[in-house]
């Protein structure tokens, strides 16, 4: 637990500079971050809670390192990212349902992230398939409400620092 | 749930008899699947599936689909990114009620006889 802690210990950081002293630390570590399906009303609110206050954490790091940062393109990701783009685009060329688009520094400016949308999405070349999953950081498939499928390539690391030394 | 393989393996095996002969089983390739099944079983644990489905194509190939509620594959997932650069085709389907199905297409486990 004591390691546990010193890895959340700029978010410890956090809690204490937001005045939010009543964060059950070893409770959300324990549960890692997920309800079981049975906890009651309170432990699933309580749950939800922490989950906010984590992501909130999260969002201010991503937004003071992009604030006190000189940030550029990164050139290798750019050029990992139009290939991913360009090639998914003629792995679904055939499906005249199908929509592909991209997003760059959204919502962050270190993300970037290649959407395809479409109510069947068939991959008839898995071997090249595999490699823009491999060349994406995350790869997510998930169903929308409106009978379609979403597959999502996303990217981390769209823009890096000029140098390692914080502008004050 | 019954695991994928159980599944596999009633379809493999009503097929064995229309099939063979003329064509021979691959055993070999059989335990390869075997492998695939058992991966298969971990993606559907870790993402909520449901259930398994599986038939024999017309060109023998054999189709593995179950449900899922979603898949997130980061750079630890390596295993279930490897059993995809091992399908013949793959595909994901919306099937309602917050629910996606995956089929994977693998290779025919029959071969024509050796003269």
């Amino acid at each position: 637990m004591a390691e546990d802690k010193d890895l959340f210990s700029d978010f410890v950081d956090y809690l204490n500079e937001e005045g939010i002293y009543d964060f059950d630390f070893e409770e959300f570590l324990e549960e890692n971050l997920e309800c079981d399906d049975d906890d009651d009303d309170d432990e699933v609110e309580e749950s939800m809670k922490n989950m906010d206050i984590f992501l909130s954490y999260i969002d201010k790091t991503i937004r003071d390192f992009e604030t006190n940062n000189n940030l550029m393109l990164n050139p290798k990701r750019m050029c990992d990212f139009s290939k991913v783009y360009e090639t998914v685009k003629l792995l679904v060329k055939d499906d005249k349902k199908a929509t592909v688009t991209q997003k760059i520094n959204e919502p962050y400016l270190t993300m970037g992230c290649i959407t395809v949308i479409s109510p069947n999405i068939i991959i008839k070349n898995p071997q090249t398939f595999v490699k823009l999953i491999n060349i994406a950081d995350t790869f997510e498939v998930f169903p929308l409400t409106n009978g379609k499928t979403q597959m999502n390539f996303g990217f981390n690391d769209m823009v890096i620092p000029l140098d390692k030394t914080k502008d004050k | 749930m019954t695991d994928c393989f159980a599944t596999v393996s009633e379809v493999v095996s009503s097929a064995n008899k229309r099939l063979c002969p003329p064509l021979v089983f691959s055993e070999e390739s059989f335990d390869i699947l075997k492998d695939y099944c058992s991966v298969i079983d971990d993606i559907s644990e870790e993402f909520d599936g449901t259930s398994f489905s599986a038939e024999i194509n017309k060109n023998n190939t054999i189709s593995i689909a179950f449900d899922c509620t979603d898949i997130l594959f980061g750079k630890r997932n390596q295993k279930y990114v490897q059993l995809i650069n091992r399908a013949i085709s793959c595909e994901f389907k919306n099937i309602g009620n917050s629910m996606l199905e995956i089929k994977l297409t693998f290779p025919s486990l029959w071969t024509k006889p050796k003269p």
